[in-house]
């Protein structure tokens, strides 16, 4: 069975890192300002340059990206209209759209397409016809994210306590958004950044990310009061796990009737892409600005949880749905 | 041009690194306890076991333990003659000779250490680091001697205490690097096969953030540390660490006559390494000469940029390694 290998090779280590993380507060008195400062002016950006500049980016798929964007605005406004719904305040709101919107592509998506394109039935040791494909897609749809989630989700994040315009004002602050520019710059230039001195920071920074931004989570999780009857985070977590893939199949089915139409591997990796749980990440934007940290920390935690049971069903929706020759 | 890949490829990196945590530091209240336990309890050992795991030592590894204890003491000797030429006495005469021992393996030695044999000439024709693993078991090894002595024995000296048995025991049951190696060598022995486990991409991440965190931690000491100028016994210290240390270590290495070339030149690169940030740390804290003790490790650092240079340089042509 494949997907065991996800929880215990991609999930279990994370949950391993959170306990650190739990441990490490608890015995200590860690600050976690200083993680998250690390994080969001050193770490995240180089992570941010070094993975879109080695992304192969096939430029056929830019409607990939705009799906992706389509479904993100869909799940926004769904967790708007929710907010507005159980008459949430604003700061909520922002968190809870932040654990909706976003998802953990990059620790756990993207392992799983690897995952499952090169086991069976979609492939066998040496041969993964499928694989190139659900890579290129897969590496898209974490573009996507990884522009968004560090533009949009820090943007809202912020706008659960401070106006627009002082939000702003702090992201312009930060190195995130000309880290984009400046990536997307070298990468149509096609300067090769391999041969200068700050690839080897890039790298090594690319390589910490995981480990510092889990052990923050950790500590954060010691520090929340945290309920597992918390009736919104649970629709917050149905809405990331169960909705995105909703919201994905409704929308590959409209787009293949009225627009371009993706293949059925494309079709069938992003729906998979879209039941992965919520980014950590959000949490940490969530202490950055005082914004509902234990309402953010929990739909992360409890969506990272139950994702053990959705994502089993979505994978084998997707293959109901959008079948492909198997081997 | 060999020195300029070496500055480009090893000492810049190292550069824009602690560059970041002195920005860092600078910009935001850090609070450098959170990084040191961080490290101290999780990330260093989770290096060491994996550099560990991944290396397997063959006995002329052990060759570094004496060749490492018989370069501590001839740098002291030498910084005591030199103290006494200087006229330099009493508590500060202690100070001085620690700086002049004890290097800071634990992070710039490391970091050198693992930028130098990552990329060419050490690159194999598909990518791969052949000599990585080795040049990182050596390192550790000797990163766990410059732990043990700095924290035992340099933290003595400056306290002018007693070096006893039982302190020494004491500090290493204390220390969560020592289990770490223990559970290294456990591993080794039995053959456990941890690759395939959910241990081991944890142990592999812990080891990426090792880099960042213990380099934004000097970039920090370096920003709460003042830089003045110099006094001539501050550059007599370093004088000593940076150049007198490596030519003890070149001599050691050529009477002993057994070192792979590998360990060769990690022995030498890491004599050459600037003091350790650690010393000042308990200068601080038993109020000896915590200034003298700042400065020196400060201008050594500067200055070890120059002459690390030129011992990686050196130990390239010396005991060449590459393909």
């Amino acid at each position: 069975m494949a997907f065991l290998h996800i929880i215990t090779d991609n999930i279990l280590p994370l949950i391993l890192f959170v306990v650190i993380g739990y441990l490490m507060d608890r015995r200590f008195q860690l600050n976690v300002a200083s993680l998250t400062k690390l994080t969001f002016y050193l770490v995240l950006p180089c992570f941010i340059f070094y993975s879109i500049y080695s992304a192969e980016l096939d430029m056929n798929l830019v409607n990939v990206f705009l799906f992706c964007c389509v479904q993100m605005a869909l799940l926004g406004a769904a967790g708007a209209f929710f907010g507005k719904l159980r008459g949430f305040a604003p700061g909520k709101t922002e968190a809870f759209k932040n654990g909706t919107m976003f998802s953990n592509n990059g620790n756990i998506g993207v392992a799983l397409i690897a995952l499952i394109y090169t086991n069976a039935p979609y492939g066998s040791e040496g041969n993964a016809p499928y694989l190139a494909e659900a890579l290129a897609v897969s590496t898209m749809t974490l573009v996507q994210m990884n522009m968004t989630l560090n533009t949009l989700g820090l943007y809202q994040a912020g706008k659960g306590r401070l106006s627009p315009m002082d939000t702003l004002r702090v992201i312009f602050h930060m190195p995130v958004l000309y880290t984009l520019a400046a990536v997307f710059t070298i990468k149509y230039v096609g300067f090769d950044m391999t041969v200068t001195p700050l690839w080897p920071v890039f790298q090594n920074c690319a390589n910490a990310l995981v480990a510092i931004v889990m052990m923050a989570l950790g500590m954060q999780i010691h520090r929340s009061r945290i309920s597992f009857g918390d009736v919104d985070a649970w629709i917050g977590c149905g809405l990331r796990l169960i909705g995105g893939p909703v919201v994905a199949a409704v929308l590959i089915f409209l787009w293949n009737a009225f627009g371009t139409g993706f293949s059925n591997v494309t079709s069938q990796v992003i729906l998979i892409m879209s039941c992965v749980p919520s980014a950590v990440n959000s949490v940490l934007y969530a202490v950055e600005f005082h914004n509902y940290e234990d309402f953010a920390t929990e739909l992360v935690m409890m969506s990272t949880f139950a994702s053990c049971v959705t994502m089993t069903l979505t994978i084998y929706a997707a293959r109901l749905l959008f079948p492909i020759p198997l081997l | 041009m060999d020195i300029l890949q070496i500055l480009c490829y090893d000492i810049l990196p190292l550069l824009f690194f602690i560059g970041a945590g002195y920005l860092l530091d600078s910009h935001f209240p850090l609070d450098l306890n959170t990084y040191n336990k961080l490290v101290i309890w999780v990330i260093l050992p989770c290096f060491i076991f994996y550099s560990m795991a991944q290396y397997t030592p063959d006995w002329s590894t052990v060759v570094l333990v004496p060749a490492f204890i018989v370069l501590l003491l001839a740098a002291w000797l030498l910084s005591r003659l030199t103290a006494r030429l200087l006229g330099i006495t009493g508590p500060r005469r202690s100070v001085y000779q620690t700086v002049c021992t004890y290097s800071n393996a634990g992070n710039i030695g490391i970091v050198l250490v693992v930028f130098i044999f990552s990329h060419v000439p050490f690159l194999g024709a598909d990518g791969s680091a052949p000599w990585l693993d080795e040049a990182r078991g050596s390192v550790v090894l000797l990163l766990i001697l410059m732990n043990i002595a700095v924290n035992i024995f340099g933290a003595c000296q400056i306290h002018a205490e007693h070096i006893s048995l039982r302190n020494l025991a004491a500090f290493a049951a204390r220390m969560p690097a020592l289990y770490a190696v223990l559970a290294g060598l456990f591993v080794q022995y039995t053959g456990l096969p941890l690759e395939g486990t959910f241990v081991w991409p944890v142990l592999h991440h812990f080891s990426g953030a090792f880099i960042v965190m213990i380099t934004i931690i000097v970039g920090a000491h370096v920003h709460r540390s003042r830089l003045h100028r110099p006094s001539p016994v501050i550059l007599a210290a370093a004088a000593q660490k940076l150049i007198a240390a490596p030519l003890i270590a070149w001599a050691i290495i050529e009477a002993m006559g057994c070192f792979s070339p590998v360990e060769a030149q990690v022995f030498l690169i890491t004599a050459s390494i600037p003091p350790s940030f650690t010393i000042v740390m308990y200068a601080a804290e038993y109020r000896n000469h915590s200034w003298f003790a700042a400065q020196s490790v400060l201008v050594s650092t500067f200055l070890g940029i120059i002459t690390m240079t030129c011992v990686i340089y050196a130990a390239r042509i010396l005991y060449p390694a590459g393909l």
